[in-house]
């Protein structure tokens, strides 16, 4: 039937104008999905560094080192940078938790230092979007909305277009009627199995 | 293109969209989250992070806020921020390191707070942490679904925030995650569970 030639040459042409997106969807895809397991968007790097007590920073009789870290904040920051080797200010300072003096670098932890009085160490703390994982991520979870929400839309139009075709474009024996039904059917089976054992059905 | 094509695709574009009439009816008994709504809900575990053995508390009431409800605005000072929520009004001002002793005589009760951004949750940006000044490290952790989404990188900013004051019971393992992802001190250090003093926002600004 001409019919089936035409889906052919559709479903071929729509499946290479969704090439791309839908190599970046499955590649973000499996990120999220995993996302009990990392963070899929951004990677921290935590650096110790012994840089000694308060007292030892600051040059004075050693003390209770919380007590004296707050009483003389001020100083103390400057020598902290100094030792690390960091030039220009921090934007903030506050204290995260009683042991823990934050210097913040910049936002969303993507350069921040934190001291820990008690225990002479600093921590270098830098986030940074994962190459790749974040900009894929950013597109198929939506995270700009405006036109691309109609993009996105219209890709899963496609995709359906590209399931229906495909389950379509083969007869025979090995096409729905045949090896290619039951192979559909275990597809289903799939879903349905997934919804029933992890409770999906009435979540 | 053929004939046969063009009917084909008209087809399949009508059923989409009688897909879509079909569901915008039921969308008005079941909920469901569009950019343009304010908080709306859809049910998912608990917690992604996995098992809540793992510590998970991002979502205590179990269910994920789909849409931010945040927007950039000019605040009365002239300044460009971010708010969440509902705009703040003119709830009484407490200090964060006043709030675990005053806790019982808080609670149910809107207060606002102010200071740093000290942690958030990544994940599903449900809560965010705020310290003061003071150099207490005392902190408050800010619930901020179903109202709103912490905004990505609020860590290091500063926030005000509005809500009511409530005390939360954390298990062990859950303060340990605390602990040891977002660096937070938990109250009553090996105690079967802690309590902690909890802030559910209605309305917080980010600058």
């Amino acid at each position: 039937m001409r019919w089936r030639r035409t889906l052919v040459i559709l479903h071929r042409d729509v499946g290479y104008l969704c090439l791309g997106i839908t190599l970046a969807y499955a590649i973000s895809g499996v990120a999220v999905n995993h996302r009990q397991h990392w963070d899929y968007n951004f990677t921290t790097d935590t650096d110790p560094v012994d840089v000694g007590s308060p007292a030892a920073l600051l040059g004075v009789a050693a003390g209770a080192p919380g007590e004296l870290a707050r009483r003389q904040q001020g100083a103390l920051v400057q020598r902290l940078l100094a030792v690390l080797g960091r030039e220009g200010q921090p934007q903030r300072v506050y204290w995260r938790s009683p042991d823990r003096l934050t210097l913040v670098f910049e936002t969303g932890e993507r350069d921040v230092v934190d001291y820990l009085p008690s225990e002479g160490r600093a921590e270098q703390i830098k986030r940074r979007p994962r190459a790749v994982f974040r900009q894929l991520n950013f597109l198929h979870l939506n995270e700009g909305k405006g036109l691309w929400t109609y993009v996105a839309d219209s890709y899963a139009v496609a995709l359906f277009f590209m399931a229906i075709s495909g389950a379509l474009i083969v007869k025979g024996k090995k096409g729905l009627r045949g090896r290619g039904g039951l192979l559909a059917l275990g597809g289903f089976g799939v879903v349905l199995l997934g919804l029933l054992f992890y409770g999906g059905l009435n979540p | 293109m053929s004939t046969k094509a063009l009917s084909f695709l008209s087809a399949a574009a009508l059923l989409v969209w009688g897909c879509d009439q079909g569901g915008s009816a039921s969308q008005a008994e079941t909920p469901t989250a569009t950019a343009a709504q304010p908080s709306t809900h859809a049910k998912t575990p608990p917690c992604e992070h996995g098992d809540e053995t793992e510590g998970c508390d991002c979502s205590e009431e179990g269910t994920a806020v789909t849409a931010d409800n945040v927007q950039t605005i000019t605040n009365q000072e002239g300044k460009t921020i971010q708010l969440g929520g509902q705009e703040l009004g003119n709830a009484e001002p407490i200090a964060i390191a006043d709030l675990a002793a005053k806790a019982d005589e808080l609670k149910g009760k809107l207060v606002r707070v102010e200071g740093n951004v000290a942690a958030m949750c990544h994940h599903k940006r449900s809560w965010f942490t705020l310290v003061g000044d003071d150099q207490s490290g005392s902190y408050v952790r800010v619930l901020t679904a179903p109202a709103f989404l912490v905004p990505p990188g609020s860590i290091g900013k500063t926030a005000r925030a509005e809500g009511t004051i409530d005390v939360v019971e954390i298990n062990p393992a859950t303060a340990k995650h605390f602990a040891e992802r977002h660096k937070l001190a938990m109250p009553d250090d090996g105690a079967a569970s802690a309590k902690q003093v909890v802030l559910r926002a209605v309305g917080a600004e980010f600058n």
